[in-house]
């Protein structure tokens, strides 16, 4: 609790400055609303500097912000699809923030002449030629929401939660999960910022927006995504900007957030973001079953969490100059997060822990440069660099076993695994990165992108030892070449990639399957490559195909194992995956109705998933080794409707059917087919949909506010824990269904300078699992503030 | 090969079906069973890491028919595993993670608990042997695997008690204990035991049988051997050790995963009467010719013996034959049984002057094969359709 003070007043005084700081500029801005004829805002509006390609867009709220801008005269234009376009002509000096408004007529003229300066960043992505999800982190500004609430609303993605903030999760794109997954933060991977930062703690407010990539990544996200990836993108602007928000809700939850930039005098630009999220996840597990002695048998009550407290922070610190001659961007940035949790289960709720602690931090420097036009026009050229330390303990000594009642019984074991332990792991890193790209021409342009990622992993029982005496090395070089040819007037483009991935592992010394210790070594190449392409048929109607050869690399505790318990496998391939989709896209606009479908299929053939397999049964010891093959298809569609700035309603539904391709177990000699051999996938969720809607209307509550209505659903149908083809329906085991819907009212005012959000999560309070029989939260409130300045 | 092929098709499809089917009448009905009880259990492994499921499957025949698990039989994960204990129709187990111990039952193609109490005084069951049809007595070590714990459990009640044995201290160079066979005969349970070290370190090069007197539940004193070592196997996965119809007491030790590389697996004997080792009875590889992983008492002075085939290059290398109690010596082995992937299975029941075996083909079908034990011929009976990657138990329930 006091930690939360002193964040608090760090917090305000911070506020304070940033405040002051913010009008104390030397370029010009020109803002302002565009309106209709009723005085609502609308958004989309396009803003343009005439005779020039500079211009943006209204936002939701109708408000628009040209930056940046030298003293001068200009002409403003306003048009947007349906209306007359408006124009008009003003003077800025230095430091002038401008104001100027819009009231454009509706037009009674055709519809399809329209200029287009620019487009929104989502939508750029959305008519990339890879399968994208583009996510504007703008419309849950005002929602307590971390990324992964916003991401599972998503087609594709599931994230399935073990319990409440912070707890563990698998988060899958079009069926491939766990190391199959990466997650990059503005390109880089997000790992490097220590293993405190997760999607599920990240607040949405340090977002601007996010992509998910499914199955093909482009090459300057370098990493050995098999299934996907997730790049979250901050904002990159280079206006001032403060968003500072708080929120507390039930189970004694607090969230809170703070980004934004300022610009000195000098042109200096500071950069921080800072994130605290405290909450006691204390929620109701009903119907648990419990000893009770005087009926002598086992019965179900009710019971409150009691050991499943959760704490996060971080704090991100950048500092740099833009524009310069010699660099386009060069910041040098810090990095500390930390965080302290109590565990409660693991994917067993009959398995209660009252002990079980993980805490750690980390610590994170970086430098970025970017600069166009290097040496010469076209050459593009991005560098990356960082060094980090994260480390964590994981503490199971309590010797008891729990219950839900909190009562305990000695039994001298460790509650997660028989033995007691105090797992301590060490894990400095060093990543850089270096991304080129040159324009050919106007139709041609080549990327190349190198990755060098060294990882030491040291870890080790504190029960045991002080140190780990077989750390292991891993050296991960990426490099990626990418070609892009636009044809037939930009309605053709096509990427063609290669990717090679060297890994390099080392560990001193390593236990064979016969327990003899060695020293050991490896380097292994392996080579991916794909095609992305889509082609416009017409206006906003476009079809995409796209396929890569992708790869998951080895780790060296899965090569080597861990010197007592796992022995080494020195056959162990990297995992691999054929990965394809094919999608169509189809955007029209009538009068203020706007609407845009998107639909795509793929299909996944992965090889060789690393699991760790009892290495006889029944003995002590494991080893990872290439277990099984899966073979996943789909399809899903997404409908994204808005009228004006009153309605924007999104619905999604995902398909996917997963097939065990292992024809043969491991250790087999190939002649006996496996039982499950083509049997569907089980545990796993395979039809699940999201609904969205918000209405809002502006000046209700004031001048320049706007009060917004959300309603948000989500569907997980329901599926089998175990292989549905095998025993007797009546007694297996099921997820069921999962029906959960939330709800939220907010008001701004100021043009969103000043928020204020109420909201409901599971309403109707109804059970839901993402995992057999454990339980996530029930129904849940929450307020949120937030100050928006910029 | 084809006829494989053309077979796991066929599962395939009417997997499909079930699937279908069931989705089409939006709930699941199960095929009727007239039988309350099965007379035959078999236990039954499929998929890869990290889907692999246990199954039971039920059975009134062992000689004819088939079996198969599409659509039939009841899902044991996430209940028990196949390491438990049956008697009388029922199945007893501990579950060390949610600190329980279950009653189960399998009927009508469910596996249900139909009595469950708190058990924590053990951290494991690692050995167990019924003093009589009621009572069942439990051994395993505390948390720290330093201390032998005993319960006594009352099947019909699941009433419990527990008691901590007053053992000789665990010698230096060793830090824990391991338990393995355990047999009650003439009021004396003999419990076969070993010390070790923190893998790879190798075993203590002996093996102990102590010797407990029940009525008192006093550890009286220790038998100790340094021809072979450890504590045998667990009869919750594997039996190695029996008592006969003469009240002699037979405990066989396991090497497989001692790290004494040159220690042989062998068989000792208590006579019935006496708490000393039988000098006269010892026998190993040498006289054998194999080790031996696992050893079932059929009757006649005779054995199945499990043993390890070393030439064999496969995972398949674990081969049965006929055991002569008396000379220590294999009399027949039973070739025409495929050899099985896994040492830690319950393979064998008998009824009748018959053997039943179950084992995990590398080729070919599945099937339980029978050896008559006056004709000493062997022949296979039920098949046990699928393409199972583990089969696991074969159980006696009526």
């Amino acid at each position: 609790m006091r930690l939360e003070r002193y964040l608090m007043t760090g917090l305000l005084a911070v506020f304070h400055l940033w405040s002051a700081e913010l009008y104390a500029q030397n370029t010009a801005t020109i803002s302002g609303y565009a309106k209709s004829g009723n005085n609502s805002g609308l958004p989309g509006v396009s803003v343009a500097i005439k005779g020039t390609t500079t211009g943006t867009f209204t936002d939701e709220s109708g408000f628009f912000a040209l930056k940046n801008l030298k003293p001068g005269n200009y002409t403003i234009e306003a048009s947007f699809i349906g209306y007359e376009k408006a124009s008009s002509a003003v003077t800025v000096k230095a430091g002038q923030n401008l104001t100027l408004n819009f009231n454009l007529k509706e037009s009674q003229t055709d519809l399809s002449e329209v200029r287009v300066y620019g487009k929104t960043e989502s939508q750029k992505a959305r008519e990339q030629a890879f399968t994208v999800n583009a996510i504007e982190t703008k419309q849950y500004a005002n929602t307590t929401a971390d990324l992964n609430l916003v991401l599972n609303k998503t087609a594709g993605v599931r994230v399935r939660e073990e319990g409440g903030m912070g707890s563990d999760f698998n988060f899958s794109i079009n069926g491939l999960s766990g190391k199959a997954v990466k997650f990059f933060i503005d390109g880089v991977p997000m790992e490097i910022m220590g293993s405190t930062m997760s999607l599920n703690n990240i607040p949405v407010n340090l977002a601007e927006r996010m992509e998910v990539y499914k199955g093909v990544v482009p090459v300057d996200l370098g990493s050995d995504a098999l299934g996907g990836a997730v790049n979250i993108i901050t904002n990159q602007g280079v206006s001032n900007y403060l968003d500072a928000s708080y929120s507390y809700g039930s189970f004694n939850t607090h969230r809170t957030a703070l980004t934004g930039q300022i610009t000195s005098k000098k042109g200096l630009i500071v950069k921080g973001s800072l994130f605290y999220n405290y909450s006691d996840n204390n929620y109701l597990m009903k119907g648990m079953e419990i000893w009770d002695e005087t009926e002598y048998k086992y019965v179900n009550r009710d019971f409150r969490r009691f050991h499943d407290r959760y704490m996060s922070v971080m704090g991100q610190l950048e500092a740099g100059v833009v524009n310069k001659k010699w660099a386009d961007v060069l910041f040098a940035g810090v990095s500390y997060s930390a965080n302290d949790q109590h565990i409660q289960t693991g994917t067993r709720q009959d398995v209660v822990y009252g002990g079980v602690t993980k805490n750690g931090n980390a610590f994170n420097t970086t430098l970025r440069y970017k600069k166009d036009d290097l040496f010469t026009k076209g050459l593009n050229v991005n560098l990356f660099a960082s060094r980090s330390v994260d480390s964590y303990i994981v503490t199971d000594t309590t010797g008891y076993k729990y219950y839900w009642d909190g009562s305990r019984v000695r039994t001298s074991l460790g509650e997660i695994n028989a033995a007691k332990s105090v797992t301590n792991i060490n894990r400095p890193r060093t990543f850089s990165r270096m991304n080129l790209s040159y324009g050919l021409s106007k139709n041609h342009s080549i990327n190349l992108n190198y990755t060098f990622d060294h990882l030491r992993n040291e870890n080790y029982d504190e029960l045991i030892t002080d140190h780990a005496d077989i750390p292991g090395i891993l050296s991960k070089h990426i490099v990626g070449l990418a070609y892009q040819h636009n044809l037939l007037e930009d309605r053709l483009t096509y990427t063609l990639f290669g990717k090679y991935y060297g890994i390099g592992v080392q560990q001193s010394r390593y236990v064979s399957a016969t327990g003899e210790y060695s020293q050991a070594n490896d380097f292994q190449s392996n080579y991916g490559y794909g095609v992305a392409s889509r082609y416009k048929l017409k206006g906003d109607l476009g079809v995409k195909v796209s396929y890569e050869k992708a790869y998951r690399l080895q780790e060296v505790g899965e090569m080597f194992g861990n010197g007592y318990t796992v022995v080494a496998n020195l056959e162990l391939k990297p995992e691999s995956s054929q990965n394809f989709n094919l999608g169509a896209y189809y955007g029209f606009r009538v009068n203020k109705h706007k609407v845009f479908l998107e639909v795509s299929w793929f299909y996944r053939q992965a090889n060789d998933f690393i699991y760790s397999v009892v290495y006889r049964s029944n003995s002590s010891v494991s080893r990872f080794e290439n277990t099984s093959k899966v073979k996943i298809d789909g399809l899903e569609g997404d409908i994204k409707y808005t009228y004006g700035d009153l309605v924007n309603f999104n619905l999604n539904v995902s398909y996917q059917n997963a097939i065990n391709n292992t024809k043969y177990s491991v250790g087999s000699s190939g002649n006996n087919i496996e039982a499950t051999y083509l049997n569907k996938i089980p545990n796993q969720p395979w039809l699940f949909g999201n609904a969205d809607l918000m209405i809002g209307k502006n000046d209700l509550i004031g001048k320049n506010s706007r009060l917004q209505f959300n309603l948000g659903s989500q569907y997980v149908h329901w599926f089998y824990l175990t292989w549905e083809a095998f025993g007797n329906k009546a007694g297996k085991s099921i997820i069921p269904d999962q029906f959960v819907h939330n709800a939220s009212v907010s008001n701004s005012w100021k043009n969103g300078m000043y928020n204020i959000s109420v909201e409901c999560k599971n309403f109707t309070d109804n059970l839901a699992y993402d995992n057999f029989r454990l339980q996530k939260p029930g129904r849940s409130y929450a307020v949120k503030l937030r100050y928006f300045i910029r | 090969m084809f006829k494989q092929f053309k077979f796991s098709l066929l599962i395939t499809f009417s997997a499909l079906l079930v699937g279908f089917t069931s989705c089409e009448k939006g709930s699941d009905s199960p095929d009727p069973v007239d039988e309350t009880q099965e007379k035959y259990l078999v236990w039954l492994q499929i998929g890869s890491w990290p889907n692999t499921t246990q199954y039971i499957l039920g059975t009134n025949s062992l000689t004819e028919g088939s079996v198969n698990l599409t659509g039939h039989g009841a899902e044991v994960t996430g209940r028990s595993d196949y390491g438990i204990i049956t008697k009388g129709g029922f199945y007893y187990y501990h579950n060390a993670t949610t600190g329980r111990f279950s009653k189960f039952k399998y009927e009508k193609e469910l596996y249900t608990a139909v009595a469950e109490v708190p058990f924590t005084h053990l951290a494991s069951v690692d050995g167990f042997t019924w003093i009589n049809d009621k009572t069942l007595f439990l051994v395993g070590t505390d948390g720290d695997q330093k201390k032998v714990h005993y319960s006594v459990v009352d099947t019909e009640t699941l009433k419990i008690t527990n008691g901590v044995f007053e053992m000789p201290a665990i010698p230096t160079g060793y830090n824990y204990v391991s338990l393995g066979n355990i047999e009650y005969t003439n009021g004396k349970v003999f419990m076969q035991f070993g010390y070790t070290g923190d893998w790879p370190a190798p075993w203590q090069n002996k093996t102990n049988i102590g010797v407990i007197d029940y009525a008192t539940l006093k550890y009286e004193k220790t038998l100790t051997d340094s021809r072979s070592a450890g504590p045998g196997t667990n009869k919750i996965w594997l039996s190695s050790s029996f008592v006969d119809e003469k009240g002699d007491a037979y405990f066989a030790t396991n090497v497989e995963w001692s790290n004494l590389t040159s220690t042989p697996a062998a068989i000792y004997r208590i006579k019935a009467g006496t708490t000393v080792l039988d000098p006269t009875y010892y026998a190993d590889k040498a006289s054998i010719g194999h080790d031996a992983v696992g050893l079932w008492h059929i009757g006649n002075g005779q054995a199945i013996l499990k043993y390890i085939d070393r030439s064999v290059t496969s995972t398949h290398i674990y081969g049965f034959a006929v055991f002569n109690l008396e000379t220590g010596k294999i009399t027949k082995k039973l070739t025409e049984i495929p050899f099985d992937n896994d040492a830690y299975m319950q393979n064998v029941i008998v009824e009748n002057g018959k053997v039943y075996f179950i084992t995990n083909a590398e080729t070919g079908k599945d099937y339980v094969y029978e050896y008559n034990m006056s004709t000493g011929a062997v022949k296979t009976g039920l098949e046990l359709i699928g393409g199972y990657d583990y089969i696991l138990r074969l159980d006696k329930m009526r």
